[in-house]
């Protein structure tokens, strides 16, 4: 489970330093435009909520493990 | 369009119908709580049987709140894209506090028979003063929060419905209540419906921004002709609202509603209730689908909003979003939005009075006071309900009348959870060195801190204050770890099994 928590924080690093590194590269060109809206906004909010998905969706199916919890339901009966 | 002194009868279809059905669901739920032998198992944490899909929506429900819907996008019409980049952390709330700590919640839950986040820190670190303390905080932040809810959801059902503030509030808290006392699952479905209605209200009003604005073109260049700074650029388009917003804030909001968000014993104790790490998993996907959209969203309609509604209304930026459904939709869809602020109202505070419940009978009357044995059970059940009663009455005459010192202690509720919680939490289930000395330290240096410098109004080159209160949070759980000795070995044995 440690393991797990550590890609867990590790894919909330990469998709905020993605975030940061869009705004900071394209923050200061207004002119720049996609959907009429300004890129840097775009890359960074749009995209980078499309990114957690995607980001999520592999963190799960690569990096994360099914087991049985009712395993330790029976545990703490003798506890 | 409505008449924006009188009652509104059209609008009060789809909330009435909306009340109604949150009380079916309510009274359904219950009947669990009736059935099962394990009354507190099943009113405080629904018997661990929260699927995928609920135990996303009531994450979601629970966190996102009438700010979300109100003042949130307010601040976004005033600032701009930029209030958009101080939301945007929570594209990854959905699913990081279940990856981190989601499956050792559950885990110890089970082994330690733990049915609160107290309990399971008190399981940790064995010390009932610590529980009570946590308990105490748990409580006056969570009543403030309460409080904070109904104040905004009242103002906002006046505004929309005509109906007079204090009815409109007394009506919607008490059904709150109501349905909040049928127990967790109870808590839970309620949540998952909120959460639709929290979504449709934000689709609709997305519909009425575009279509009195005339779509994203139109929007955009009314929006850059607006508010223009020295070099003539709209500060409504810079990620810093042209300075309004420093970068050291709009970093330090990583950390608020970002990172820290892993610290809510709100958002925790619902880590604890799903039945399958499959259930995780789901949750953890649909959960940042959701919670991006809802929060990205709700932002970026505020911004788009300045296209819609030109001029600062009398009652402040809280008022935009209310003008905007009250002068330019019908009254039946208006009802309908209005439900999106409603119920994320409702779906917050049934969380909040559930979880402070618990804290009196389980963390406070259970542990501190050691009345935990079988003998009182009968007694518990309807001391339960009554404590969910009483909560919820005392946040409802608080909002009925008042008071700057409750809405002074909600300014600093959220983070000041974050601090007392996080880095107990944290490092008690992932560093074993992390004693009882440490959690006291931590608590005691990071909450003071924290109250502190928001109460004295102390910023650090622009830096939200609770980059303070987790850094001494942090530096003192450390420090009282090293000074203290460590917990006895049958807890550690417990909590880190695979280190013996």
């Amino acid at each position: 489970m440690d393991k797990e928590a550590l890609s867990t924080l590790i894919t909330a690093a990469i998709i905020t330093v993605y975030f940061w590194l869009t705004v900071l590269i394209f923050k200061d060109d207004i002119s720049l435009t996609l959907f009429s809206m300004p890129l840097w906004f775009v890359l960074s909010c749009i995209g980078g909520y499309l990114l957690s998905i995607v980001a999520v969706i592999i963190l799960v199916r690569k990096f994360m493990k099914n087991f049985s919890l009712t395993d330790f339901d029976d545990e703490r009966k003798q506890h | 369009m409505m008449n924006v002194n009188s009652i509104n009868l059209q609008t009060f279809i789809p909330v009435l119908l909306f009340l109604f059905i949150l009380l079916c669901i309510g009274f359904y739920a219950a009947q669990s709580v009736k059935n099962n032998s394990d009354f507190q198992k099943e009113y405080f944490l629904g018997s661990r049987n929260l699927g995928g899909v609920v135990l996303a929506m009531t994450l979601i429900a629970t966190y996102g709140s009438v700010s979300s819907f109100v003042s949130g996008p307010g601040i976004a019409w005033d600032l701009g894209l930029g209030w958009v980049v101080f939301a945007a952390p929570q594209i990854i709330t959905g699913f990081l506090i279940l990856g981190v700590v989601g499956k050792k919640m559950a885990v110890l839950s089970r082994i330690t028979g733990s049915l609160t986040v107290i309990d399971i820190i008190y399981k940790r670190f064995n010390s009932k003063t610590l529980s009570l303390l946590l308990a105490l905080v748990l409580l006056i932040f969570f009543t403030a929060m309460t409080v904070g809810q109904f104040i905004g959801g009242a103002q906002i059902f006046a505004a929309i419905t005509g109906l007079d503030y204090k009815a409109g509030l007394i009506l919607f808290a008490a059904v709150t209540v109501i349905y909040t006392s049928g127990g967790f699952k109870a808590v839970a479905l309620t949540d998952a419906a909120c959460a639709i209605l929290m979504l449709t209200g934000m689709f609709l009003l997305c519909g009425i921004i575009f279509d009195e604005a005339g779509g994203l073109d139109s929007i955009m260049s009314k929006i850059s002709s607006i508010n223009l700074n020295s070099e003539g650029v709209s500060r409504n388009l810079l990620p810093d609202a042209d300075g309004a917003l420093p970068y050291t804030l709009l970093f330090s909001a990583w950390l608020l509603v970002g990172f820290g968000t892993i610290g809510l014993p709100q958002s925790l104790v619902r880590c604890m209730s799903y039945k399958q790490t499959s259930d995780l998993h789901r949750a953890m996907i649909i959960g940042t689908i959701i919670c991006g959209a809802l929060m990205i969203g709700m932002t970026l309609l505020g911004v788009f909003a300045r296209a819609v509604i030109e001029e600062l209304p009398q009652n402040g930026t809280d008022s935009i979003i209310p003008t905007l459904i009250v002068t330019k939709m019908n009254p039946f869809l208006a009802g309908a939005t209005l439900l999106g602020p409603l119920a994320a109202t409702m779906s917050t505070v049934s969380s909040l009075l559930i979880a402070a419940s618990s804290a009196v009978i389980k963390d406070i009357y259970g542990t501190f006071l050691g009345k935990n044995s079988a003998d009182h059970s009968g007694k518990i059940r309807t001391l339960s309900i009554i404590t969910t009663y009483t909560v919820g009455l005392i946040a409802l005459l608080l909002a009925l009348f008042p008071m700057d010192i409750v809405a002074w202690v909600n300014l600093f509720a959220f983070g000041g959870l974050e601090t007392a919680f996080l880095m107990i939490i944290l490092l008690g289930l992932f560093w074993q060195k992390m004693n009882t000395l440490g959690a006291f330290l931590s608590l005691g240096a990071g909450s003071i801190s924290y109250i502190t410098v928001m109460s004295l109004h102390i910023n650090f080159l622009g830096f939200h204050n609770i980059v303070v209160g987790l850094f001494f949070a942090a530096v003192f759980a450390v420090i009282g770890s090293y000074i203290g000795k460590s917990n006895d070995e049958k807890t550690l044995k417990t909590f880190f099994p695979h280190k013996y």
